[in-house]
């Protein structure tokens, strides 16, 4: 790789929050006919799947205990409730706040773990935390108010809710909380009040009829009570009737058969393991802890060969082990033969744009370019082939890869799909800009391009787009690559 | 830039919002760390009983519903000499598991002095059904209790023969209720005829064929009872010579169709008639209210017992029914499943009840783990009732995807501190409360007749727990048991006030209750530091009130239909 190039060529961490999407499922199954029950996924993706989650799993918990203040690590808390079970996942959760006690995200974490344990003075103390460390919010306002009515704290949440109940934004649901506050303080009067109100938010929520219907009671006023609690029954019966027709479902030979899936995605977790494993080896090799980065990386790698032997017909995991070796520097050959066989099992645009990666670092360009089109044609709205492709046709050293006119016509497509406001799309519209000679245009988007990466705290490439901006200036365009 | 376009950030939003659709919603306050000083206290005293029971759940890998929710216990004089046995309910082999020997149901007869003797096959009560309920009640008037075993598969009646022995004569009464999986039972007085009718609850439809099961994550588990086909309950009508006629669809009681498990009949709206509280697992808990005439109507919605505080159907399990305030009304608390506490149904009259879990505490402790058996109980004798629960995960290997849970874990007991509140007190009852299993059914009585409330406790896979009341006070207590002559047998249905001093204290005669069980024909009333009753008022099903004046405390007495009545009429 040449200066420049590698910027380009990162793979965003942000692949690892794919964790959030491994949320265990719960579906019904049956036995078939002859007593048997669904076929299984196969066992050997099973085991790689299991496998690969605990490693995921694991290598998290040791990345934020050695280094609890990352921000990229503590932004992948939230994944650990997915990762872990519920026990480990808090005690995990609340080490990172304690480390991170200014954090709004994880004290809304927090929260939200002691709620869903029935911890609610927790609850409130971390719900008001995260109120004073972020714009308060109407959510975070009825998340107290439920915590405190939970607590029986019933005057509490009508002091703070009617002390802003002429906000035009007040919620229905802060005038349901406050119905509730208030049926248990026996104003019924003034509940039927909120409950109305909050029925006219929300004219469906069954909860806020029930509640209504149930406050007009306590005002012995039936008949008006009435509607609202058979709208209660008519909605339950209809979702007993959809239950009892589910179950009767059930047993029709024909859907008997619907397997159930696996239910963590062998190739997310790959891209999550990837990411992590890269990203650990950077933050130790960064904090001269070499030793630590080549046993983290040696097991991310022992982690993928075994996922592999237990799922060869995967692709994921073969192009997330190439992904690893390109995020670490590692050989470009292992890397475009994983890729290679990604492709072959699954040619995806994902698969694609990975060995075009992996070609690139092995300086097989022609053949980048070729990974990258396939990609680009794939999946013509995502922008990572568009934006890594034109990058290469506008700053190649090689004139007959250069293609200046094609660069700046995908560039503009994906600064297009991005607003102009990515500042990476910007930079490479800039160099294509530039490698056709526009330079005054290539010098604005340059210096757009930087404004941008500043907002977003990006030395590192605030860094690379002044170089360029120079050059832009200077009426001389970029040449990374031969 | 490549690899993934979702920042961060975005994903970050989008797992607080799977965070916050997975908060339940629900009502309660967890174990205070300052509990207030109680003085009760337990000791485990299984081991010198000599009740050698253990259960068996018939599971062999398949997640058949019924394993997990069997079964119900039941406290009773079976013989009549005075003081309470214990009857065990157990499980079966199920399709694809064999026990050798055949697990059975246990009757254990109380010799005094914490011994107790198996007399099971002597008394013929080995049933080797499925079993899940059962209820207690003397159906044929011949002033022995007989048992209702709810099972899955035909259910059983075992009359009591009066010489110690019972026979199965549920064919010929014609309440074997078909095949279902079934919860609890109740004996009542629906019309109020001086005989005892029953009310059979019905979990689920299940056949093996049919069986489903949950998968969370890669884990098999039980499906819930919504996954399965659930009837309506059913109601038989004692027609006076040894039979019953099935009278669901004419009574009102078919109209409704639920994943019944615990049931208490009880006068909840004081109309002078019984009616029936069905707790049900996963949907709207019913309230049938009684006519008078044996004809019901199914009020729970408007009653406000359906729902919880934020009109959530609870995983309803259990069921126990008092005036736990002294306010003169009955009261409800139901257990229910796991991340959702018990619920404490205040009685406001009129037909209504208020959700006060929260503002009393009485779910404290309650909220994690599925909470099973329970009983309002005065265990230290201060004039107002306790709680017990009985605590213990459906799933034995739940600590595989939530190990924030386990199967097996400790009973609670929350202390009523007067002012209608409650605090937990687990923590100070003494080791027997350490004590971890997955408990399900649990009856409280008098076991020794020493003047306070003791408990068992049934547990699934495991042995029974036998829990002696050491609490140390000063405080008194009296016990009455009812003679009818005219009304239903025992008192069932009746209503006893006990006045003694400021002290007023109210409590009805139940056959069936707690989770899918029996206990507390005797009724039991702490007095705090009164040394008498000035009055104790029984009003009978049938109308009449009896009176007695001026009783010493410390003393279990019974009270015979029609001996108190001038004295009522004063």
């Amino acid at each position: 790789m040449k200066r420049g190039t590698k910027n380009r060529y990162s793979i965003a961490l942000g692949a690892a929050s794919a964790g959030a999407l491994l949320v265990a499922s719960v579906g019904f199954a049956q036995p078939d006919e002859g007593g048997a029950w669904p076929a299984s996924p196969p066992s050997g993706e099973r085991q790689a799947v299991d496998q690969l989650k605990q490693t995921v799993a694991d290598l998290l918990v040791v990345l934020l205990t050695d280094f609890p203040t990352d921000a990229l690590l503590v932004g992948l808390v939230p994944e650990l409730p997915y990762l872990h079970p519920p026990a480990t996942a808090d005690a995990l959760l609340e080490r990172a706040v304690a480390h991170n006690p200014d954090d709004a995200m994880l004290n809304r974490l927090v929260a939200e773990m002691a709620f869903g344990k029935g911890d609610y003075a927790k609850a409130i103390s971390h719900f008001e935390k995260t109120s004073e460390l972020s714009r308060e919010t109407w959510e975070i306002r009825n998340r107290i108010a439920e915590s405190q009515l939970a607590l029986g704290r019933y005057q509490q949440v009508v002091d703070a809710l009617e002390a802003r109940i002429e906000h035009p934004a007040f919620p229905g649901r802060s005038h349901y909380l406050l119905g509730q506050a208030h049926s248990q303080l026996a104003n019924h009067v003034r509940a039927v009040e909120c409950f109305e109100a909050a029925l006219r938010a929300n004219p469906r929520d069954v909860r806020v009829a029930y509640a209504l219907g149930n406050a007009y009671l306590r005002l012995k006023r039936p008949e008006e009570a009435r509607p609202y609690l058979d709208a209660v029954r008519e909605r339950q019966a209809a979702r007993d009737r959809g239950a009892l027709e589910a179950a009767a479902a059930r047993v029709q030979p024909e859907l008997r058969r619907a397997a159930v899936p696996v239910p963590w995605k062998l190739g997310e977790l790959a891209n999550a393991l990837s990411a992590l494993c890269a990203h650990g080896v950077k933050l130790y090799r960064a904090s001269r802890r070499a030793d630590r980065a080549e046993q983290l990386l040696a097991d991310g790698q022992a982690a993928f060969r075994n996922a592999i032997e237990l799922a060869p017909e995967q692709p994921g995991a073969h192009r997330e082990f190439a992904r690893l070796y390109l995020l670490t520097g590692g050989g470009p050959s292992e890397a475009i033969e994983l890729a290679e066989r990604a492709v072959a099992l699954g040619p995806s645009a994902q698969n694609h744009l990975v060995l075009g990666h992996a070609y690139r670092a092995g300086g097989e360009d022609r053949k980048a370019i070729a990974a990258l089109r396939k990609a680009a044609e794939l999946e013509p709205a995502w922008l990572a082939p568009k934006n890594d492709l034109a990058w290469i046709l506008a700053t190649h050293e090689d004139a007959e890869i250069r293609q200046p006119a094609e660069a700046v016509r995908l560039a503009e497509r994906a600064a297009a799909l991005t607003g102009y406001r990515n500042p990476n799309v910007l930079h490479t519209l800039a160099a294509a800009y530039a490698s056709s000679g526009q330079f005054a245009s290539a010098a604005k988007l340059a210096r757009d391009a930087l404004a941008l990466a500043r907002a977003a705290h990006d030395d590192a490439l605030a860094a690379e787009i002044g170089e360029q901006l120079r050059r832009y200036e200077n009426d001389e365009p970029y040449r990374g690559v031969e | 830039m490549s690899g993934n376009d979702e920042s961060i950030g975005a994903a970050r939003a989008r797992v607080v919002a799977c965070a916050l659709a997975v908060a339940a919603l629900s009502i309660t306050a967890r174990a205070s760390a300052q509990s207030p000083e109680s003085a009760i206290r337990f000791a485990d005293v299984t081991a010198q009983t000599g009740i050698a029971f253990e259960h068996r759940d018939g599971s062999g890998g398949q997640y058949y519903i019924m394993e997990s929710v069997s079964a119900g216990l039941a406290l009773f004089d079976y013989d009549r000499d005075g003081d309470v046995d214990v009857y065990l309910l157990n499980g079966a082999a199920l399709q694809g598991t064999r026990y050798d020997p055949p697990p059975t149901n246990r009757l254990y007869r109380n010799d005094g002095s914490w011994k107790f003797t198996d007399v099971t096959e002597a008394s013929g009560t080995g049933d080797r059904g499925f079993g899940l309920g059962v209820a207690v009640g003397d159906y044929d008037r011949d002033g022995d209790l007989d048992l209702y075993l709810n099972n899955y598969g035909p259910n059983v009646l075992y009359r009591n023969n009066g010489d110690g022995t019972f026979t199965d004569v549920a064919e010929q009464a014609g309440v074997q209720d078909g095949h279902y999986v079934g919860g609890g039972a109740a004996f009542l007085d629906i019309d109020k005829d001086g005989d005892l009718d029953l009310y059979s609850v019905r979990y689920v439809d299940f056949a093996y064929a049919k069986n489903v099961i949950s998968m969370i994550g890669e884990h098999r588990s039980y499906a819930p009872p919504t996954a399965h086909v659930y009837p309506p309950d059913a109601l038989y009508r004692n027609d006076g010579d040894g039979t019953f006629t099935d009278v669901s669809e004419a009574s009102g009681i078919s109209a409704r169709a639920g994943t019944g498990m615990g049931v208490i009949c009880a006068d909840y709206d004081d109309d002078g008639d019984t009616d029936i509280f069905v707790a049900n697992d996963r949907l709207p808990n019913f309230l049938f209210a009684n006519d008078g005439t044996g004809r019901f109507e199914e009020v729970g919605l408007l009653a406000g017992v359906a729902y919880d505080f934020f009109a959530s159907a609870q995983g309803s399990m259990g069921i126990a029914c008092a005036d736990y305030d002294n306010d003169g009304r009955l009261d409800f608390y139901v257990t229910s499943y796991a991340k959702e506490s018990a619920t404490l149904y205040k009685n406001l009259g009129g037909g209504l009840f208020d959700d006060v879990t929260a503002a009393s505490g009485a779910g404290a402790g309650t909220f994690l783990d599925p909470t099973w058996g329970t009983g309002f109980v005065d265990f230290d004798n201060d004039g107002d009732r306790d709680l017990f629960v009985a605590v213990g995960h459906t799933h034995p290997d739940v600590e595989k995807w939530d190990d924030s849970m386990s199967y097996e874990a400790r009973n609670e007991v929350l202390m009523n501190t007067g002012d209608g509140k409650f605090a937990n007190v687990t923590d100070q009852c003494g080791d027997a409360l350490k004590l971890e299993r997955s408990s399900r059914g649990a009856g409280f009585d008098d076991l020794d007749d020493d003047g306070d409330i003791d408990a068992v406790i049934l547990n699934s896979r495991r042995e029974a727990t036998i829990l002696r009341n050491d609490t140390e006070t000063d405080h008194h207590w009296i016990q009455i048991r009812l003679k009818a002559v005219d009304s239903a047998p025992d008192g069932v249905g009746a209503r006893v006030t006990v006045q003694a001093g400021d002290l007023v204290q109210i409590d009805e005669v139940h056959s069936g209750s707690s989770y899918q069980g029996h206990h507390g024909l005797r009724l039991h009333f702490g007095l705090g530091g009164h040394r008498k009753v000035d009055r104790i008022e029984v009003q009978w099903l049938g109308g009449g009130k009896d009176a007695l004046r001026d009783v010493p405390a410390d003393r279990s007495i019974t009270i015979t239909e029609g001996e108190g009545r001038a004295a009522a009429a004063e």
